[in-house]
């Protein structure tokens, strides 16, 4: 077990619809404290909200006592959560998400959590079951130049 | 965790408001689903009225669309005012604005009819 970089925070959520907003809270007050500007921190909020709702309930399968354990850990280049489940990994569509299918009731009406993440973050990695968990890494850069003053 | 979401009818003129508070989240489903159907006994043009605090995440987004598609079967005009930017930003992402407009305020919304 390694230790956690400095100025690292863990909460560990139960798998309960809802739960998920305690993340995005610690995640956007890291983000603020970190000089992110309000838009970017929107932007986080709710690709960490999506990405914990997966954990939730796909990976978790919305079982209480399974815990999804989110990680924010500062970079130099801005913000990375790690959100980590008890199930297999996230499945990967074939392709984007289309409005027009979903209005045509070819394609469910849900299933946009993982296109919005891709959208609003700046990296995202779906790491392979590994020791019981799958986990999924956010990155969100601080750019100086939308930083709040 | 306990999660409420409140939709209030505000009808004006030829258009009916549906002003909901709350998160749209999965948990409002059958309160914007009942809302809407309320709704549209009253008119055939609907702006869904958000509050700037309120979120709206990706099952909320499914609803949305639920209301989108039922509304084009039944030749009702729906609309959306948002006056956060970020959920406007979202709703373009995913296409949202190709197919009903969207606002900043109701009374833009209201005009885009």
């Amino acid at each position: 077990m390694t230790s956690p970089e400095p100025l690292t925070v863990e909460i560990r959520l139960p798998s309960v619809l809802g739960q998920e907003t305690i993340a995005v809270a610690a995640a956007a007050a890291m983000a603020w404290n970190l000089g992110f500007s309000q838009d970017r921190i929107d932007d986080l909020k709710t690709a960490v909200s999506e990405a914990c709702l997966n954990a939730i309930e796909h990976g978790n399968q919305l079982q209480a006592d399974v815990q999804v354990q989110v990680t924010l850990t500062p970079k130099p280049s801005g913000l990375q959560v790690e959100v980590a489940d008890e199930g297999p990994g996230t499945p990967r569509p074939g392709q984007a998400p289309s409005i027009e299918a979903k209005l045509a009731g070819q394609e469910r009406s849900r299933g946009w959590g993982l296109f919005l993440i891709e959208q609003l973050v700046d990296e995202v990695t779906f790491k392979p079951r590994s020791q019981g968990r799958s986990v999924t890494c956010l990155l969100i850069h601080l750019d100086s130049q939308e930083a709040h003053s | 965790m306990t999660v409420s979401i409140q939709v209030h009818l505000h009808p004006a003129q030829d258009v009916t408001v549906l002003a909901i508070e709350g998160n749209l989240t999965s948990a409002a489903d059958t309160a914007v689903a009942a809302a809407y159907q309320e709704a549209i006994q009253q008119s055939q043009k609907l702006v869904l009225a958000f509050r700037e605090e309120d979120i709206i995440n990706s099952a909320g987004i499914g609803l949305i669309i639920d209301l989108v598609s039922q509304s084009q079967q039944q030749n009702v005009a729906l609309s959306i005012a948002h006056p956060a930017a970020h959920f406007r930003k979202v709703f373009a992402m995913v296409g949202l604005t190709r197919h009903i407009p969207v606002s900043a305020s109701v009374e833009d919304a209201q005009q885009a009819f």
